[in-house]
C-alpha cells in the first residue's frame, strides 16, 4: 500500500500512502496532515465535519431534530414535554412546549370571534351565570326558570304577545299568586278585576267600555244582567257597583246587586252572569241611570 | 255594535241584550251566549228599540 502525500515540496500536490494496518491515509498541507482516512473496513473517516455547502452538516455530533439556517444546521436536543417549532418565514426555531392544556378562563368560553372573551361560570345544573356585574342582555329568552330572584331589574312594557292575547303574569309555584308593593308598603298579593262595564242605562242603552264582558241585557227599568265573556271560577266573586246620581235628594241610585228590582226577589248570580239593579233612595221604584259602573273582583 | 238581540221575559215583557263592542264576538254568538237557553230572540236593530223608556215594563216581544 502506499500513501498520498502533499508537500510543496513535492511535485504533485497530495500523495497516497498506506499505512500498516492497511487504511488508506489521505494527508494534505505544507506539513502534511491527515484529511481522510479509510480504513480497512471501508469506514470512512473526515479530519473535519462535512460543511453544509458540502452535503454535511457541519456538525460533530446531532441529537435531536436538525433544524437548517443557511449554511449552517443546528440540532434541537429533545424537550421532557416536546418542543414546538415555528417558523417565521424565514427560519424555523423550536421551543419547550407547553406543559398541558391551554384553557381560557374558567366557564363557558365565550370567543369574541377573534379573541376570547370574558368566560361564563356555571353553579348548579343547567344554571348560566354571567360573570359580568350588569350583563345587558337583548332580546333574552328566559325560559320558565324555577327559583331565583330577577333584583333590580328594570323591566320592558309588558306588550301583548303576537297572537294579541293580553301578557300572562303567573304567580310562584306554591300560592299562584302575584304581588308587588308599589307604595302598599310591603309585597302583597294582588287581586285583580276580573271583569268591568261603563254603560248608560237611560235613552238607547249602551256600553261605553267594557272588559271580559259580552253584553248587558236590559231586563226593566233599572234592572240589567251583567254578562261575563270568561266565566269566573264560581259565584263567590265580589261585584262593585255605583250609579249616578241627579234630579235632587230623592233621586239617589240605590243600587241593588243579584236582584230584580222591579219585584225585589234575589236572582242567584251564576259563574257567567249577575243580575243588577237601582231604584230612588226613598222607595220610589225602579229607575234607570245614565252612569252606570260595575267592577267583578275575585 | 248597532244591533240588539231581544228576547221575552218569563213574566211578559222583554229583554234586551246590548253587546259589548269590544268583547270580539259576533252578534250571534252574543246571541248563542247570552241568550237563556230555550228562549226565543230576535236580533233587530238599535234603531228598532224605543229610546223612551217611560213604560219600559210595558214593552212586549212580538216574533
Amino acid at each position: 500500500m502506499s500513501t498520498i502525500k502533499s508537500s510543496t515540496t513535492l511535485t504533485t500536490a497530495y500523495q497516497v500512502e498506506a499505512d500498516t494496518s492497511g487504511a488508506l491515509v489521505i494527508q494534505t498541507g505544507a506539513t502534511p496532515t491527515t484529511a481522510v482516512t479509510v480504513s480497512s473496513a471501508q469506514v470512512v473517516t473526515l479530519a473535519n465535519a462535512l460543511p453544509v455547502a458540502s452535503g454535511g452538516t457541519g456538525l460533530t455530533t446531532a441529537t435531536g431534530v436538525l433544524v437548517g439556517a443557511g449554511s449552517s444546521v443546528s440540532a434541537v436536543a429533545a424537550g421532557t414535554n416536546g418542543n414546538l417549532l415555528t417558523s417565521n418565514g424565514t427560519t424555523w426555531t423550536s421551543a419547550a412546549a407547553p406543559s398541558g392544556m391551554v384553557y381560557p378562563g374558567s366557564g363557558i368560553a365565550n370567543s369574541t370571534g377573534s379573541a376570547w372573551g370574558t368566560s361564563y361560570s356555571t353553579t348548579g345544573t343547567g344554571t348560566v351565570v354571567a360573570l359580568a356585574t350588569s350583563p345587558n342582555f337583548t332580546s333574552p329568552v328566559l325560559g320558565t326558570p324555577t327559583s331565583g330572584n330577577l333584583a333590580n331589574c328594570t323591566f320592558p312594557t309588558l306588550n301583548q304577545n303576537t297572537t294579541g292575547s293580553a301578557a300572562t303574569v303567573t304567580g310562584n309555584a306554591t300560592g299562584s299568586t302575584f304581588g308587588f308593593n308599589s307604595g302598599y308598603g310591603s309585597v302583597a298579593t294582588a287581586y285583580g278585576c276580573r271583569a268591568w262595564v261603563n254603560f248608560n242605562g237611560t235613552g238607547t242603552v249602551a256600553i261605553r267600555a267594557s272588559g271580559n264582558v259580552t253584553s248587558i241585557t236590559d231586563n226593566n227599568t233599572g234592572d240589567y244582567t251583567v254578562n261575563l265573556t270568561t266565566a269566573m271560577p264560581d259565584i263567590n266573586y265580589s261585584v262593585a257597583l255605583s250609579g249616578s246620581a241627579n234630579y235632587g235628594t230623592d233621586r239617589r241610585p240605590y243600587p241593588a246587586l243579584f236582584s230584580e228590582i222591579s219585584t225585589s226577589n234575589e236572582v242567584t248570580p251564576t259563574t257567567s252572569a249577575f243580575r243588577v239593579g237601582f231604584s230612588t233612595a226613598n222607595g220610589g221604584g225602579a229607575r234607570d241611570e245614565k252612569y252606570i259602573c260595575v267592577s267583578v273582583f275575585r | 255594535m248597532n244591533s240588539r238581540i231581544i228576547y221575552p221575559t218569563d213574566d211578559g215583557g222583554v229583554a234586551v241584550i246590548v253587546p259589548a263592542p269590544e268583547c270580539g264576538l259576533t252578534i250571534e254568538e252574543i246571541a248563542a251566549k247570552d241568550v237563556p237557553a230555550g228562549k226565543p230572540f230576535k236580533i233587530v236593530d238599535v234603531a228598532d228599540i224605543p229610546s223612551d223608556r217611560t213604560f219600559r215594563s210595558a214593552w212586549e216581544y212580538t216574533a
